[in-house]
């Protein structure tokens, strides 16, 4: 709790680094390369260091619950998988090292799985794929990542797309999340222009389509379609920690920006841990970003009230998945302090 | 909160002459919330309104000003409308100043 705000973070991912996660290619050895850079990368004065270790292993399931849960004022997360298979063969967050998480922290981590139809191995292993993640590993929802070096598949295809999102609904979820903008290596950025969402919501108008880091640098796309279609909400991930420090005039337009056209009720908090600072200095950011009355007044960006802090920070989350927040805190109450959790069982790959 | 049977029908007459054409024609619309007894009138836009990037200044300049004419209103409030409060007060001052030259020209 921050403040008497529930933290439930939208994103979070269990990094896997290690050199056998690689693809043995050089254009995967150079993204690896660059990845590592951001990963270690000079930190703000009050930001804690990151184990640099982390930038070559998978990230241990029990410093990650001490970060997030002992160290920060987290109390829930998603922990995403990001199915990019490019450059990592087990995708750069892998579904089984998430599933440890979770495990390890089952009252605080909620698994969100990953496919891909195209690297999958065809629609009809990736349908299967998606079985078996919600019944083996208790997946609530499914990540997406369009497009990978140099092939994909587009959101609105009826052929790929939406026997994905069929047997999606089939399996009961009500919502799944998009990587949009922010190509990690050297995809064609327009692949991940935010566009293909608009068909797919207007033809699944029961499912909700989280779009990710305010598909950077297709904001104002991002934000016109969020702002027509209802079932269309936004994650924060990555944008506002992206630039908080570095240009705050361009992390308040965007947040600005969303909150005009989008508004306080389908933003989502995401912490993208753990890919630069220590969880809390994220925490931190978020509970004391607001919009300048320079730009309140130059641009007609509302002010961060607290109401707005409070729905951005975690009460959409919950909504999104229908958790009770009064309930759940009873819960993690009841199990007490998170420690540093690595169940015997739980074989952390 | 009591809904004004009365005051709302005078809203809805001033929506439905000022207002809502001007919307329709743009495919989009205006629904009264509510009204309450002491003249608060709340209002959503609605259709092809709802996600516009302009409902801000259609709402503060095109259709706030009408209302605030119509005896007993005291406030009127727009869902799904967030702005600062500098630019409320912008875009007030110009519809009032577009209110008086409406008013010289009558």
């Amino acid at each position: 709790m921050r403040d008497g705000m529930f933290v439930f973070d939208n994103v979070i991912h269990m990094y896997d680094q290690s050199p056998g996660n690689i693809v043995d290619a050089d254009y995967a050895q150079r993204v690896n390369r660059r990845w590592n850079t951001i990963m270690n990368t000079p930190l703000p004065a009050q930001a804690t260091p990151m184990n640099s270790t982390w930038a070559s292993e998978a990230i241990p399931v029990d410093r990650a619950g001490r970060l997030l849960f002992e160290d920060s004022d987290t109390d829930m997360v998603v922990a995403q998988t990001v199915p990019f298979f490019s450059y990592w063969k087990k995708g750069v967050s892998p579904v089984e090292l998430n599933h440890a998480l979770a495990v390890a922290y089952p009252e605080r981590v909620i698994l969100c799985g990953g496919v891909d139809p195209v690297w999958g191995g065809g629609l009809d292993a990736t349908l299967r794929e998606m079985e078996r993640q919600v019944h083996e590993l208790g997946a609530s929802t499914f990540k997406f990542y369009n497009w990978q070096y140099d092939r994909g598949w587009r959101c609105d295809d009826r052929e790929i797309a939406y026997p994905m999102y069929e047997k999606a609904a089939e399996l009961g979820m009500k919502h799944l999340e998009f990587h949009k903008g922010s190509p990690i290596g050297y995809e064609s950025m327009e692949e991940l222009l935010p566009y293909d969402i608009q068909g797919a919501a207007r033809d699944f108008p029961d499912l909700t389509f989280v779009i990710h880091h305010f598909g950077e640098p297709y904001l104002e796309e991002t934000f016109n379609i969020a702002s027509r279609f209802e079932n269309v909400w936004v994650s924060t991930s990555a944008f506002f920690m992206n630039y908080w420090a570095l240009a705050p005039d361009r992390a308040m337009h965007g947040m600005g920006r969303a909150l005009q056209l989008v508004g306080p009720d389908r933003l989502l908090y995401g912490s993208e841990a753990f890919a630069w600072f220590d969880v809390q200095s994220i925490v931190d950011t978020f509970a004391e970003l607001q919009i300048s009355d320079e730009l309140q007044d130059r641009y007609g960006y509302p002010p961060i009230t607290p109401e707005f802090r409070r729905k951005m920070f975690g009460e959409n989350q919950a909504r999104l998945l229908g958790i009770d927040i009064e309930q759940k805190i009873s819960e993690i109450a009841a199990v007490g302090d998170a420690g540093s959790r690595t169940p015997a069982s739980v074989s952390v790959p | 909160m009591t809904d004004d049977g009365e005051l709302r029908a005078r809203v809805q007459a001033v929506l439905d002459g000022d207002v809502r054409p001007r919307l329709q024609a743009h495919l989009g619309d205006i629904a009264i919330q509510s009204v309450s007894s002491e003249g608060d009138v709340r209002l959503a836009f609605v259709q092809a309104c709802a996600g516009c990037p302009a409902r801000a200044s259609t709402a503060f300049m095109g259709v706030r000003p009408f209302l605030e004419d119509v005896p007993g209103v005291r406030s009127v409030e727009f869902e799904g409308v967030w702005v600062s409060p500098h630019a409320e007060r912008r875009m007030a001052a110009v519809a009032s100043r577009g209110r008086a030259r409406r008013a010289r020209r009558v």
